[in-house]
């Protein structure tokens, strides 16, 4: 029988139910852990705007930065750390370790798409529903009350696009950290580097802080600056011009190209610790 | 590790540059400050509390009855040990307080002495934060994310984040009061100033006497955490 185009789509999608339902149960067996999850990121939060209010205290802006567009960045950081652990960094470290492991011949065993698999094996939700949103309150409480800057609908979309572009960009250039693994063998150092590049300075400098040609390379060789302060500079319409989205967009492109071309070419470079 | 924290550091350093130009304080008394900072708490390991990682597998995996039936401390036992596996850390500890120096303008051969004296008092109360929040092992196996916890009040209100100066000067006189800034502002602060300031002083005298009630106490949490400790094998 010959198979549908949509066949490999269904299958695609069946894998990520598949995953995130798998993961969102093992969450679930933990729930003390859990806990500790919930009460160390709430920890994590306050004392962070602990550090911001005192920060603001003895300065008007950083960066060019009020203390209202600091909280929406701290947002924005907050939120693209979360998406990124939640569908890549937890990938790429069992990745990492089913490199080392010998574990990816199972899964390269199956008779499924291996990338795409590799890329969604866990996807957890309850890290995203239950660590990240009451963590966010304080924050958010504190966004509210000091709002004094106006967001329009096409900051906003462009917001969302640089958000979206920077995750994949930014999962893409980690992903290749972790195909080295092939070669070292060992993942941690690769998965720290590869974290401490790619959220170099996220924590509280804005785009307009960075010289150009650093923003130009923050944007496109190493897409540090695209999932946040890219993003909270077309929401607050510190950056209107769709130059910066449109390089977002080739570079995330080129990124998912080589992404597929380091995969193929490290496959036939493994040699499995199992067998 | 070694470029991982490096890139780390240039993050705060870019920031604290922004930081330093907004607030009209000297750059390089900024810059100086956290790479002492820094190299002191993780000289002392402060902040990342790793020796609580230690007491965390060894009590929850069992291997810390092969310590008790020695006739040894097992508790200096295992922080000597833990400092023996520390090479890489403690000399890019060393090199970033040493590179914080050259920021100075000057500093005198008393400063450098009171310096060392406080990292010395650093090591003892990061020794006793490590002590107390791996004791907790003992009641929860899972304690991670108690780590966690204490890691971010440590970073936060020990002057690893942000100098204690920044705060309000009441809470400011709150924080001096506790043996919190002794890990990270107190050492990098005295190399910052040339007289003895009140500040200071009650930053010592407060670790003296948090020393003086938390050592033993932290013996105490861990002797009654070891009545409660049930493992499988020798």
């Amino acid at each position: 029988m010959k198979q549908s185009v949509f066949e490999p789509i269904k299958i695609r999608l069946e894998i990520l139910k598949a995953n995130t339902l798998f993961s969102l149960k093992e969450s679930l067996a933990y729930s003390l852990n859990n806990w500790g999850g919930l009460a160390s990121t709430i920890t994590y939060m306050l004392t962070y705007l602990v550090f911001l209010s005192a920060l603001y205290g003895r300065v008007e802006t950083i960066g060019g930065y009020r203390y209202s567009e600091a909280l929406l960045f701290t947002l924005m950081v907050q939120l693209n750390f979360y998406l990124i652990w939640v569908w890549s960094m937890t990938n790429l470290e069992k990745l990492g370790y089913d490199i080392k492991t010998g574990k990816l011949d199972l899964i390269l065993s199956k008779p499924l798409p291996s990338l795409w698999y590799v890329t969604f094996q866990k996807i957890n939700l309850f890290t995203l529903i239950v660590e990240m949103w009451p963590a966010t309150l304080p924050l958010l409480y504190l966004l509210f009350k000091h709002l004094d800057f106006s967001v329009t609908p096409l900051g906003l979309f462009y917001g969302a696009l640089t958000l979206f572009l920077g995750q994949i960009a930014t999962h893409c250039f980690q992903f290749l950290f972790t195909l080295l693994t092939f070669w070292t063998g060992e993942s941690k150092g690769l998965t720290g580097i590869s974290y401490q590049i790619a959220f170099f300075g996220s924590d509280a400098i804005p785009l307009e802080a960075f010289p150009k040609p650093v923003i130009f390379l923050g944007i496109t060789a190493i897409p540090f600056l695209t999932h946040t302060a890219l993003t909270t500079s077309y929401i607050l319409g510190r950056t209107t011009s769709p130059f910066y989205l449109i390089l977002a967009l080739a570079s995330t492109t080129i990124f998912l190209f080589i992404k597929i071309k380091a995969w193929n070419f490290a496959l036939k470079h493994y040699a499995s610790a199992s067998s | 590790m070694v470029l991982n924290k490096a890139i780390y550091l240039g993050g705060i350093i870019f920031l604290w540059s922004l930081i330093g130009k907004s607030a009209s304080v000297g750059v390089n008394s900024l810059v100086s400050y956290f790479l002492i900072a820094n190299g002191v708490q993780g000289l002392v390991d402060a902040e990342s509390l790793r020796f609580t990682r230690t007491l965390n597998e060894e009590i929850k995996t069992g291997t810390l009855s092969a310590h008790l039936l020695r006739p040894i401390n097992p508790v200096i036992f295992l922080y000597t040990s833990f400092l023996g596996t520390r090479g890489v850390i403690i000399l890019m500890a060393i090199l970033l307080a040493v590179t914080g120096f050259l920021f100075l303008p000057s500093f005198s051969i008393i400063q450098f002495i009171l310096f060392l004296i406080s990292v010395f008092l650093a090591f003892i109360i990061s020794f006793i934060f490590n002590l107390l929040v791996g004791s907790l092992t003992f009641w929860s196996p899972e304690a991670n994310h108690l780590q966690n916890v204490a890691s971010h009040f440590i970073r936060v209100f020990s002057g690893v984040l942000i100098p204690i100066t920044f705060f309000s000067d009441k809470i400011k006189q709150i924080l001096l009061l506790t043996p919190l800034p002794s890990v990270a502002y107190l050492p990098s602060i005295i190399m910052q100033t040339h007289n003895l300031n009140k500040d200071i002083l009650t930053s010592f005298l407060s670790t003296i006497f948090w020393i003086g009630i938390l050592l033993p106490f932290s013996f105490f949490v861990w002797r009654s955490g070891l009545k409660r400790y049930e493992a499988v094998g020798i």
